[in-house]
């Protein structure tokens, strides 16, 4: 058995003359919950049809669950999914979607109260999907996806909608059902403080290109806090924190401003010295690089 | 395949048209029956004698021969095929639930003909209705009449109004798959059926063309009931539609195929 369960190599979807995707080499192991982040057009959506099989590559290769080229069709048999927005028909109940679902994938097992309990949807009764809100309708879409006890689940910006409520237990599940089932989860966002609570490993993708794959651990370290000093005199500034509180990791920008990524809790006796030695002090405290600045700076514009 | 099949049927109960598309070849096939009798009973008298109307038409004026009046409302059959599939098949992609079969890596050939005997299953469940109809209003306007050899005589022409009928609903079918919009696939599947009945008179008005008319399935439906007894003619028509029915798969398939799903 594979412990990868998808990895593409050279992965690259052409329109026209303009690549969505290109040469995109992503690894997902078994267990993991990763987050695809990109912005809007980056190319995330592009890259999971292929993983669905609703498009087809230009070039390279993909490979899920150890099989690929003619076995893939199989392969996806294992896989839940929501693509975009919700495929539901609309004049039918969630019951009845949800049936039509288990039928087409031969599921024997009649689950289908349970996973709707699971997913809060279970008191639709009779009312047509037509009528259901957004919320609802994702939250369906969800149950869809999960409903055959799918190995791995991919969820194309599965929050859209959601409430406040159900983004938060919607988050709950999906750790619950990776934690408890083992489920591997592809996740697809561009809200990243949201993606920070499920993610175990991160895939950052940016004009159809995968610029960083990395574990949310090794994210959180580089999205460090450190101390924003600005005074009148950058140098001199950082040539007292060195020598008075023997910090290494000192940096002055462009711009004169100065980061001080060591001794964060020691910043009023920091201002004191300073002051002491006659550096004039515009501004100074403890702030960091968020999530999104993160992004922001390693993609080169707005998240 | 059996779970495609399984999941489209389930769709196909639940499915409003499966029940209001029979539901209109019945109405259409009473009104037509009714109309026949009320033209019957105002016609002018030759030499004495009264013409029957279904004696114009080609039918013999009892119930056990109602299958044989299909042809009548044939163009309806046609237009309620493809708007069946246009609801049924065109609506899949609209909505984005085609997606639910080829994310869980269902065939695409499988899917498409899954679909296609869908529209046949409809196609058949409409003119069985309209047959019902036919011959349950002209039982009770003309009695049954002669019902030795009715079974036989009656399968053999619904049979063949059946396949002759399934083209259309196998065009409708590859429409619904390339356009994959239920207004324009129905549009489109609509100005296909008519043009096709006009495309098949002209090929007949010109010599030299009469053979293109062969290859059409309305060159069928309009002669059937003259050549009912015509082997070769009846050779030639299943030939000629199982040909139609196999070319609009084959495109259907190909491109469905290869095509991107949004």
């Amino acid at each position: 058995m594979s412990q990868f369960v998808v990895r593409t190599s050279n992965l690259s979807k052409k329109y026209g003359e303009r690549y969505a995707v290109r040469n995109v080499d992503v690894e997902i192991r078994r267990g993991q919950i990763y987050g695809l982040i990109g912005q809007n057009g980056a190319g995330k959506t592009t890259f999971i049809r292929m993983l669905t099989g609703l498009i087809s590559q230009t070039d390279g290769e993909i490979e899920l669950f150890g099989k690929s080229g003619a076995d893939l069709e199989k392969a996806r048999g294992s896989i839940g999914s929501i693509v975009e927005t919700p495929s539901l028909f609309p004049n039918m109940t969630a019951e009845e979607n949800l049936e039509t679902q288990r039928r087409l994938a031969g599921f024997d097992k009649n689950n289908a109260d349970e996973m709707l309990e699971l997913c809060g949807i279970a008191d639709t009764g009779s009312k047509k999907v037509k009528n259901f809100s957004l919320g609802m309708r994702q939250r369906l879409a969800l149950t869809l996806a999960l409903l055959t006890e799918p190995e791995f689940v991919i969820l194309d910006e599965p929050i859209n909608g959601l409430d406040p409520k159900g983004i938060v237990e919607n988050r709950e599940m999906l750790k619950r059902l990776a934690a408890e089932k083992g489920i591997t989860i592809l996740i697809s966002s561009h809200i990243l403080s949201e993606l920070s609570l499920l993610a175990t490993n991160y895939g950052i993708i940016h004009n159809g290109r995968l610029i960083k794959q990395l574990p949310a651990k090794q994210l959180l370290s580089e999205c460090r806090r450190y101390i924003k000093v600005i005074t009148g005199d950058a140098p001199k500034t950082a040539e007292i924190l060195k020598r008075q509180f023997a910090i290494k990791e000192v940096e002055i920008l462009d711009d004169g401003e100065i980061r001080v990524y060591e001794q964060l809790d020691k910043t009023p006796r920091m201002v004191k010295e300073l002051v002491d030695a006659d550096v004039q002090v515009k501004s100074i405290g403890v702030t960091g690089q968020d999530l999104e600045s993160y992004f922001m700076n390693i993609t080169g514009g707005a998240m | 395949m059996t779970k495609i099949f399984n999941a489209d049927a389930y769709k196909f109960r639940k499915n409003i048209a499966s029940w209001l598309l029979p539901t209109a070849a019945v109405v259409a096939a009473l009104v037509t029956a009714v109309f026949m009798y009320f033209i019957d009973h105002g016609l002018t008298v030759e030499g004495g004698e009264a013409v029957s109307t279904l004696d114009v038409f080609g039918f013999n004026p009892a119930g056990a021969m109602g299958a044989y009046a299909l042809s009548s409302i044939s163009n309806l059959f046609a237009i309620l095929a493809v708007v069946f599939s246009g609801l049924f098949i065109s609506s899949e992609f609209a909505g984005g639930t085609i997606r639910n079969a080829i994310c869980i890596g269902k065939s695409r050939i499988k899917v498409y003909l899954s679909k296609l005997v869908m529209c046949g299953i409809m196609l058949l469940i409409i003119m069985l209705a309209a047959a019902v109809g036919f011959i349950v209003i002209f039982t009770v306007m003309y009695g049954f009449g002669d019902g030795s050899g009715f079974l036989a005589d009656s399968l053999k022409v619904f049979g063949l109004q059946f396949l002759y009928h399934l083209t259309y609903a196998s065009l409708a079918c590859m429409l619904a798959f390339l356009i994959q919009n239920i207004v324009t696939s129905v549009s489109v599947g609509i100005f296909c059926t008519i043009f096709s009945g006009v495309l098949t008179d002209v090929f007949t008005a010109f010599d030299g063309l009469g053979w293109l008319a062969r290859f059409m399935p309305n060159y069928y439906i309009t002669r059937l009931l003259d050549n009912v007894t015509n082997m070769g003619f009846i050779i030639q028509s299943i030939a000629a539609c199982v040909m139609f029915i196999a070319i609009t798969s084959i495109i259907g398939c190909s491109v469905f195929k290869e095509r991107d799903i949004n």
